[in-house]
């Protein structure tokens, strides 16, 4: 898998909250190439809530989350999707020339980025890399938009302010400047976005006691009913599926 | 078979820890502790009932928060950060 979708911009990682001396045993008797590390505490499976292995997350070139669940359940069709745009070397395996280019990726600033890739030669892959890093740009701005477009305003209000500080000096920069503006000037807006927080904060509560979680059913109920809930009913259904899939667990 | 200090014949035991009680094995053989070491752990989970299940499941569509990983191996990565640009997926496994 790696062999095919590795150069089209895929990673593969294993994560384990294993001990490493069994670990690294099983891998060497099993002979897995693919990189792994290790959740020490299982903070990230936690946030994913994995109850069952494998379970697989994929995650595409802008950092979201487009699939979680069983090993099988995915398709090539979604991996191309989250694939898109991506890096097809990833950033240790780019030239020592390149420095420059990965030190400001990492620092996201998108326009120094560009520039220090326009420095480089076709032999460190300059191309290549400013044609990824320009298309990386392009999608960040399409998620702020398509989250404007779905009635995520609390998400696209986030992704809108951060990529105005990111792709400073870049033509991109007034279009996610518009996406902030058209959060602010909509009508619905800023109660959906109350709405929304009020979900993400019953999220983050993560709530495990049956108690707290009929409280937090009653509370996402309440959300789901206001009239100008919009994108936040749908979060709160998302949210109401979780616990109730929890507590019918707890029978 | 095996013999007692004084030397009297004895039925065979697999070796381990016996109660002497009831004579009979408190954790047994590595095979046995392992298993019930995974009982315990099941049961452990089961207790905790809620807290493994999944509440805090992210759906796609959201974020990716920061991803802090130990002992990154068989990569030239340093950290999940140099994954940046990159789309990936991630596989929860066990050894077990």
């Amino acid at each position: 898998m790696q062999e095919t979708w590795g150069s089209k911009g895929l990673s593969i990682i294993g994560v384990t909250d294993e001990g490493k001396g069994d670990t690294e045993k099983w891998i060497a008797a099993k002979g897995a190439k693919y990189a792994y590390g290790y959740d020490k505490g299982g903070a990230l499976a936690r946030f994913f809530g994995v109850t069952g292995i494998p379970h697989v997350v994929i995650v595409d070139a802008t950092g979201t989350i487009v699939y979680a669940g069983g090993a099988g359940g995915y398709s090539d069709e979604l991996l191309a999707k989250a694939t898109a745009g991506a890096l097809p070397k990833p950033l240790w395996e780019w030239s020592p020339a390149a420095k420059g280019v990965k030190s400001a990726l990492l620092k996201r600033q998108y326009k120094l980025a560009i520039d220090e890739a326009a420095k480089l030669g076709a032999s460190d892959d300059g191309p290549t890399i400013k044609a990824a890093v320009e298309s990386m740009v392009k999608s960040k701005v399409e998620l702020a938009r398509s989250a404007y477009a779905k009635g995520d305003f609390l998400g696209a209000e986030s992704l809108a302010q951060a990529l105005s500080k990111e792709l400073d000096g870049l033509p991109e920069k007034a279009e996610a400047q518009k996406v902030a503006e058209d959060v602010k000037a909509n009508a619905d807006a800023a109660e959906v976005i109350k709405l929304q927080k009020q979900v993400a904060k019953i999220r983050e509560k993560a709530p495990t006691k049956r108690k707290d979680i009929e409280s937090a059913l009653e509370d996402l109920a309440r959300i789901q009913k206001s009239p100008k809930a919009g994108y936040a009913a749908t979060e709160a259904e998302q949210l109401v599926e979780q616990l109730r899939a929890a507590l019918k667990k707890d029978r | 078979m095996w013999k007692t200090r004084r030397g009297d014949a004895q039925p065979q035991q697999p070796p381990g820890r016996y109660d002497r009680r009831f004579n009979a094995p408190i954790w047994g053989q590595k095979g046995l502790l392992m298993f019930s070491m995974k009982w315990l752990a099941a049961l452990a989970l089961a207790v905790a009932g809620l807290g493994a299940a999944p509440v805090h499941a992210q759906a796609p569509g959201t974020k990716l928060p920061p991803v802090v990983l130990e002992e990154l191996a068989q990569t030239g990565a340093k950290s999940f950060d140099d994954f940046l640009g990159r789309a990936v997926l991630i596989e929860f496994f066990a050894y077990w």
